[in-house]
């Protein structure tokens, strides 16, 4: 009985002190903060890229803005897991997925969608640097020589009408004719009989064969 | 007489026609070059006949040109490849328009021919131009050219038609 | 010779036969090109993009700075900075789009100080000139229930805080505007007296209360230490019993209210004191200006008979001043309300003001002080709701080729004799055209007209707040504009029933949505060229509209009818001589809320067109699901579909199942084991049958979806592994064709399902729209165009998406150009079409066909807009850009000269050789 008096009583005293301060601390109610630090390339370190620049948390659940001091903070975000980016219309920012859990925990690792799991950490509080730049357009292509002349139809036909000039000058020099002359010699040796004579014997075999050995006798007569 | 016996003896192609011998011999010496060996193998044809065995031999030439290109055209076929690109396609043309135009060419080609194997070399010799064509056409379908599949239609096909019409979405109440 | 070339042979056939064993290799790395994006030198030749702000809310003019500009801060979360001069936006912050972005103070001094947020409140300090972030600091508060209520404002650097509880207190807290430390605890000010029709004018807040007869004003000043109740009967300051408190508009100098609509009451030494100036209008906005010494009164307002009014009165004397008077006769400023003002001293001693005006319709105007218009924006087009693309009208010239063609009937020699006229025609024109020497004053006052591409098109957007634009496509420019302050535009539809194809009748068109009050359907129907109104006009009707179509035959006059269902499932036809033209015409209606379909068929009986209940669909399963619908998609009307089938690598092929009656709902809803559950039902809507559906659990549903042809493709959050991703379907007849080719196609008549093809892949982003490409003849490939949160909008190949993808590609898959599996999908900068031109917020992609068959026309709404060509197959019908005539004219003159010379050398060549 006294125990539970006690406890009315602690949680009416809690409560009233509560009431009495209006303002809650960041942390304590489930609203946490993320934080972290851009660093821009060096291009725009001079000028006004902090108002280019957004982070989004979720895809805009959440927005922070930078500050002139290149920080930016994220407030009022209750526990969970979400994908921290930063958003610049030039240059690329590596998403970075920070988890807080309900004890007020920050991890901050690598976004991997295929395995969702795996964890490689990342420095909490966030430091974000620029990547690269973002290539949008395509580069016209340019007419160069080298495409005209090693290209395989020009080199077809130009290779050819060279060698048309350049062979009847080889040509006339007598030891080459020579060559040319041993290496047709060379090639005939494998002649194939005639099939032309072989057809020519097949039909009209029994008539030539008369008319030659007629044409003997009338020779032989003459004699 | 020694001067005659010297004339006889230097003089190779020098020919005695002093007789000593009055022997009258029934046959004439035979010409300077003259050998009675070659008689029997040397078989000389008549102009008419031997021109015409000419021809025939010439014209069967012609005739068997076409079946003699194939092992060619076999050859050019392999070595283009099977892809779509330029050389293919020029030797795949020139294989298929150099036959039909010898198809074409062939009664100037037989001009000439009064033999009686004209009809048969003629034959051969179509033969041969259609062998050449087909080979050109299973070039192009092995290449894909041919539109022997469904798919080659596909195009042509008219599109479908409807008969009802819907309209709506979600309840603008 | 012969030894070299034995040699090389082999070789060279391995080699032939490599390239064509890697030729998928070569096609994927070509494809992987993605060369879909533009050349730097196009940037800007047909696209632009138009930044808004959204309605203002709160503006304040900002003068301390070199820079003169308007800080607003808008409904719609954007904290924006204005040119003064020219309406521009310099800079702008775009907060979250929910509740934790609202704004509700925005304050200039040396610094810009916003409030922002709905308990937890995030203050934070803006550097004016340039808009950087200088610090924040959070706020919450304890009692959530009357959050709404309060109210903000900063008095000598201290921002106040002024919850008022109806009926008991105010509670006031106040904090250090640099350092957020609180002053002291909460003070609570008793205050039976206060009630909802209490008026704030900084720093006293003053109620009416009592009832009727002897009714007391109340007045405290919350900000002083002293507790003072100012307390006077009403009947001291009105005639009248009753009393309605109105607080003045813009920023005042003095605090002040107006009671019943006539009279201005200041609050000056702790008394009320009533002012000498008469308000001119019942809902006339008042504020009160620092007139460079003396405050003023300026109040504004529009009524029917003369337009805009402008006027300032002094508040000492209460006389006119006559500078502040609009003489320029503005009619289209609907409900006016003053934002801000500024009055300054020009050199020659006279009052130069400027005034902020915002209009019901979402405009903002700035006026000098004689009511001349400096610059007007329109904020209306941050909310577009519904957007249709509209085809100019021919040219006279062209209309007559094009009925010449069209009469069929008539002998050879009446079209002879037709085709001669028509070429006489011509030639007149084109001799006068040759005539006139510069005909630049023609060009001003001619006729929108198609060219030849049919690229020039009129957008006519839809917006929130019931105003319609007519948009010209190429430029972004407005060609006439139309208010509807009844039409409420919660699921707005527009339909074009006639196109501008078919001269003499003009194009028609016709938006249907509802009355603002009654709920009623409103029609209104229009000419999209010229804005005029048409046809049934504004139509208000005496019943609830359902659902909507538009018949698909037309009457002679090329009219598409208009059928609506109402509430009690009564048709109504307009024009209703249509009526016996419908047939064949089913209608589906789905309720978002039960998930739950039904269908309708159209018929004529003679007399009248009844709609019979046909089919009925529980999406969810069974009437308790609890599920609701999240999108609806159908195929567009106008699609047609190139070719039957896909051509597979065996050359066989694979034929589509193609049904013009089937709809995509994907419906979400919570499942006792897995937390939630995606259904996305493919459903014929005039027989009812299910062709396809698939269920993703532990997923939340995204209202994107896209459904073409044959393929479907929807976006879902995927709870468990934390991802978006996309699952296609594709629907397949098989092999073989069902029904023969050119055949009609009828859902009653069909008894077979089609087999389903389905994947699902990661998109490393978040979408916040998704459309396809759409083209005349569907013969280019289609791409899904995503919008991301990025702010860029990504152009997808089908490729990627399709379902067909295999994990290991055979050989006859990779002939037919499959890319092989992966599970994310690749979003590279290439294919990004608004390059580094960001967009904020994009909550819908329209897309249209343009006359080029390789050209679709793109716009993005949301908070910006823009607009741009899209080539997914790249523009095969077109000369590129940079086609170099010049060197393929001299290349080929080169060619013709030397060919021609070397034969004139080569013949006299041979004559000398002959002559040897």
């Amino acid at each position: 009985m006294k125990c539970y008096i006690a406890l009315v009583l602690l949680n009416v005293f809690i409560n009233v002190l509560c009431a009495s301060n209006p303002i809650e601390e960041d942390i304590g109610n489930g609203r946490y903060a993320i934080e972290g630090r851009v660093f821009p390339p060096e291009e725009l370190e001079v000028g006004n890229w902090q108002v280019e620049t957004r982070v989004h948390v979720n895809g805009g659940e959440y927005i922070g803005f930078i500050r002139d001091d290149s920080t930016f903070v994220v407030r009022n975000i209750p526990s969970g897991s979400y994908v921290v980016e930063v958003l610049h219309p030039d240059y690329m920012y590596e998403p970075v997925r920070v988890e807080i859990n309900s004890k007020g925990k920050y991890r901050a690792r690598k976004v991997n969608y295929i395995q969702t799991s795996q964890v490689i950490q990342v420095p909490y509080p966030l430091r974000m640097k620029a990547l690269s730049k973002f290539r949008y357009f395509q580069v016209r292509e340019q007419w160069r020589l080298t495409d005209f002349l090693f290209n395989p139809m020009v080199i077809m036909m130009v290779l050819p009408l060279l060698l048309i000039m350049i062979l009847p000058k080889m040509m006339n020099d007598p030891e080459a004719k020579e060559d040319l002359k041993q290496i047709s010699n060379l090639a005939k040796m494998g002649e194939m009989p005639e099939m032309s004579e072989m057809f020519t014997s097949l039909f009209s075999g029994g008539a030539s064969a008369k008319a030659s050995t007629s044409k003997a006798k009338q020779v032989k007569k003459r004699q | 007489m020694s001067s005659q016996v010297k004339s006889s003896k230097k003089f190779k192609w020098a020919l005695d026609f002093n007789q000593k011998n009055k022997v009258i011999s029934t046959e004439l010496p035979s010409p300077p070059g003259y050998s009675q060996s070659s008689n029997a193998s040397y078989t000389e044809s008549s102009k008419d006949t031997d021109s015409n065995l000419l021809l025939i031999k010439k014209l069967w030439d012609v005739a068997l040109g076409p079946l003699k290109q194939v092992p060619m055209n076999l050859f050019i076929m392999y070595m283009a490849g099977n892809s779509i690109s330029i050389f293919p396609i020029m030797m795949v043309g020139m294989l298929i328009v150099r036959p039909v135009k010898a198809l074409f060419s062939t009664q100037s080609t037989f001009k000439m021919v009064e033999g009686t194997q004209a009809a048969g070399q003629k034959f051969v010799y179509f033969i041969g131009n259609v062998v050449n064509i087909l080979l050109a056409l299973y070039k192009c379908q092995s290449m894909g050219l041919l539109p022997t599949h469904s798919s080659d239609w596909l195009a042509f096909e008219e599109p479908q038609t409807r008969v009802e019409h819907i309209g709506g979405g979600i309840s603008l109440i | 010779m012969g030894m070299l070339s034995i040699y090389l042979k082999p070789n060279f056939l391995g080699l032939l036969k490599f390239l064509n064993s890697v030729n998928w290799c070569i096609v994927l790395f070509s494809l992987i090109n993605l060369s879909e994006c533009i050349y730097e030198d196009q940037i800007g030749k047909f696209d632009w993009r138009q930044t808004y702000v959204g309605r203002v809310k709160f503006a304040q003019f900002d003068t301390v700075s070199t820079a003169k500009k308007i800080i607003v801060a808008t409904e719609e979360n954007v904290l924006a900075a204005l040119n003064l001069k020219t309406g521009q936006v310099m800079w702008r912050h775009v907060f979250e789009s929910a509740s934790t972005g609202n704004i509700q103070l925005l304050h200039v001094s040396e610094k810009l100080v916003t409030v922002s947020g709905s308990n937890p409140y995030l203050v934070r300090r803006w550097e004016p000139a340039t808009g950087v972030l200088l610090w924040e600091w959070s706020l919450t508060l304890q009692n959530e229930e009357y959050a709404e209520f309060s109210e903000w404002w900063v008095q000598n650097g201290l921002l106040v805080h002024m919850l008022p509880i109806f009926g008991s207190h105010i509670e006031v807290s106040m904090y250090n505007l640099m350092t957020g430390q609180n002053r002291g605890s909460t003070s609570k000010l008793p205050a039976i007296w206060i009630n909802e029709g209490c008026a704030l004018s900084v720093p006293y807040y003053t109620c009416i209360s009592g009832e009727a007869g002897s009714q007391q004003i109340l007045s405290v000043d919350v900000t002083s230490n002293s507790v003072q109740i100012i307390n006077k009967p009403l009947s001291d300051l009105v005639q009248t019993h009753e009393g309605i408190l109105r607080s003045l508009d813009g920023n005042s100098i003095i605090p002040a209210f107006i009671l019943n609509e006539k009279k201005l009451v200041i609050i000056k030494n702790n008394q009320f004191e009533v002012t000498k100036v008469a308000l001119g209008d019942t809902l006339a906005s008042v504020t009160i200006a620092d007139g460079t010494g003396e405050p003023m009164v300026i109040q504004t307002w529009s009524d029917s008979s003369k337009g805009f009014h402008l006027k300032a009165h002094s508040i000492a004397t209460g006389n006119d001043i006559p500078e502040i008077h609009c003489t320029e006769n503005i009619v289209n400023i609907p409900d006016p309300e003053i934002s801000g003002t500024m009055c300054t001293k020009s050199a020659k001693d006279q009052l130069v003001c400027r005034i902020l005006v915002t209009a019901a319709d979402d405009s903002l105007q700035l006026m000098q002080q004689e009511g001349k218009i400096l610059w007007s924006r329109e904020e209306a087009l941050a909310n577009v709701v519904a957007v249709e693309f509209v085809d100019l009208p021919v040219s006279d010239l062209d209309a007559a080729i094009e009925s010449e063609f069209d009469q069929k009937e008539g002998s050879i020699w009446a079209a002879f004799s037709r085709r001669l006229h028509t070429q006489y025609q011509q030639l007149q024109a084109l001799i006068q055209s040759l005539q006139r020497p510069e005909g630049t004053k023609e060009e001003d006052t001619s006729p929108l007209v198609r060219d030849y591409f049919n690229l020039h098109k009129i957008i006519v957007l839809v917006t929130d707040v019931g105003k319609i634009f007519g948009m010209d496509n190429l430029s972004g420019a407005i060609l006439w504009k139309l208010y509807e302050p009844n039409l409420d535009t919660e699921g707005v539809v527009m339909f074009t029933r006639r196109s501008a194809r078919h001269p003499p009748h003009d194009a028609y068109l016709t938006i249907v949505g509802k009355h603002e009050e009654t709920s009623n359907g409103l029609i209104i129907s229009l000419n999209p060229v010229r804005g005029t109104l048409v046809g049934e006009r504004i139509l208000h009707l005496d019943v609830q509209v359902m659902q909507c179509t538009i018949l698909h035959q037309t009457d002679n006059e090329k009219l598409h009818a208009l059928l609506l269902l109402d509430k009690y499932e009564n048709v109504q036809v307009f024009p209703q001589f249509s009526a016996p033209l419908v047939e064949n015409m089913f209608l589906y209606v789905a309720e978002k809320n039960t998930a739950k379909v039904q269908g309708y068929a159209l018929t004529y009986d003679g007399k009248e067109v009844i709609a019979q209940k046909t089919w009925s669909i529980n999406l969810g399963g069974d009437s308790n699901s609890r599920h609701r619908i999240v999108k609806v998609v159908a195929k567009s009307p106008s699609e047609r579909v190139h070719s039957h089938g896909k051509v597979l690598g065996d050359r066989s092929v694979l034929y589509k199942y193609i049904n013009p009656n089937l709809v995509l709902f994907v419906t979400e809803g919570p499942d006792p084991i897995h937390k939630d559950v995606v259904v996305a039902t493919c459903v014929d809507a005039v027989s009812g049958v299910v062709a396809a559906a698939q269920a993703h659990r532990r997923a939340r549903a995204l209202p994107l979806a896209v459904h073409t042809d044959n393929s479907l493709a929807y976006v879902y959050y995927n709870d468990k592994h934390r991802r978006t991703e996309i699952a296609t379907m594709e629907l397949y007849e098989g092999k073989q064709r069902w029904l023969a080719a050119g055949a009609a196609f009828s859902s009653l008549a069909s008894e077979r399902a089609p087999g389903v093809e389905r994947q699902a892949y990661i998109l490393p982003a978040a979408p916040t729209a998704a459309a396809s490409t759409d083209t005349e003849r569907s013969l280019t490939d289609k791409h899904v165009l995503l919008a991301l949160s990025t702010g860029a909008i990504v152009e997808m190949p089908w490729l990627y998406l399709e379902p067909r993808r295999p994990v290991t590609p055979s050989p006859e898959q990779r002939e037919e150009g499959l890319v092989p599996y992966a599970p994310e999908l690749p979003l590279p900068s290439e294919a990004v079409i608004n390059y580094n031109r960001t967009l904020h917020r994009i909550n819908s992609i329209y897309t249209a066909p343009s006359g080029l068959e390789s050209t679709s026309l793109v716009l993005a709404t949301g908070l910006d807009l823009f607009y741009t060509r899209v080539a997914p197959s790249k523009t095969f019908d077109l000369l590129k850009d940079d086609f170099d005539y010049y060197l393929i004219t001299v290349v080929l003159a080169a060619l013709i000269l030397a060919s021609y010379s070397t034969k004139y050398f080569a013949s006299r060549k041979m004559l000398k050789l002959a002559w040897k």
